[in-house]
């Protein structure tokens, strides 16, 4: 697929999640996540984009490590495929990442809000690009 | 940390599926396996054991409380046996779980793993029941 059509799509999947997507309702996030948080605005503050490396991609020892990272920031963090166009998930939910099914070379958005932001998705995409050995490419 | 029994009819699904959630989880959280039927020579069957299960959860224990993932059918029934085996201020910090089993299992590992109450991991493994699996596209 030409760098353009990429692009289209992804644009295309940005324009679906607007009209489809409404991350200001409640029961739009997993139930856990319903304890009191203080996430400021409701509306998501910040986002970065991530293409899967893994050639099993984002497979499910990788994904609780995802699960894992996000639960360490109090930001609420918000997923979605790219590549697949598929619905908004709760990235603090492993039921829900898997949901992604995310193979090598799809292209995962993840939106922030809250305070700590720009920490957690510096920390996802980092570990996404550049996972442990131990989680890598070769297992 | 809460701590996890798994209870199936089989012992090698039991097993199986702790292995796997233990995959999920961290160290401190004690993940025990309580399936299928002992005969007196040691050698296991299909069924389950109240004895076997209370005692799997003894050994699961923690002050934070026990979940209990089960398969289906008599494996409630003898968990429930189990339970009333306990002392009462025990049974009181632990529940069965509504959630899938082995899905169910993989979600309580990592959200026990997380420091997650018993309500909170017996809440995310049971949102497992209406997982679908394969994408939409």
């Amino acid at each position: 697929m030409g760098e353009r059509q990429q692009a289209g799509k992804r644009q295309q999947a940005g324009e679906r999640q607007q009209t489809t997507m409404n991350v200001d309702r409640p029961e739009f996030f997993h139930q856990q996540d319903e304890q009191p948080q203080d996430v400021g605005d409701a509306a998501p503050t910040a986002s970065t984009t991530v293409t899967i490396a893994n050639p099993l991609g984002l497979h499910l020892r990788q994904g609780k490590e995802v699960v894992r990272i996000a639960n360490r920031y109090r930001c609420q963090l918000l997923a979605q495929n790219l590549t697949r166009e598929s619905g908004v998930v709760n990235a603090k939910s492993i039921l829900q990442l898997m949901q992604l099914q995310a193979r090598q070379g799809h292209t995962l958005r993840f939106w922030a809000s809250g305070p700590d932001s720009a920490e957690a998705l510096q920390a996802l995409k980092r570990f996404l690009e550049e996972p442990p050995a131990h989680l890598g490419p070769t297992k | 940390m809460i701590g996890l029994v798994i209870v199936s009819h089989s012992h090698k699904l039991a097993q199986g599926v702790q292995e796997l959630a233990d995959q999920m989880s961290t160290e401190d959280v004690t993940i025990v396996a309580a399936g299928g039927l002992m005969d007196e020579r040691g050698a296991f069957h299909i069924g389950t054991d109240a004895v076997r299960i209370a005692q799997a959860i003894q050994e699961a224990w923690s002050e934070d409380g026990v979940l209990i993932l089960l398969d289906m059918g008599s494996a409630v029934l003898s968990t429930e046996v189990a339970l009333e085996m306990l002392p009462p201020a025990m049974r009181a910090r632990c529940r069965m779980s509504n959630a899938p089993l082995v899905e169910g299992a993989i979600v309580a590992a990592l959200e026990a793993s997380l420091g997650r109450s018993l309500e909170e991991v017996n809440l995310a493994a049971e949102a497992a029941s209406t997982l679908q699996k394969i994408a939409q596209d």
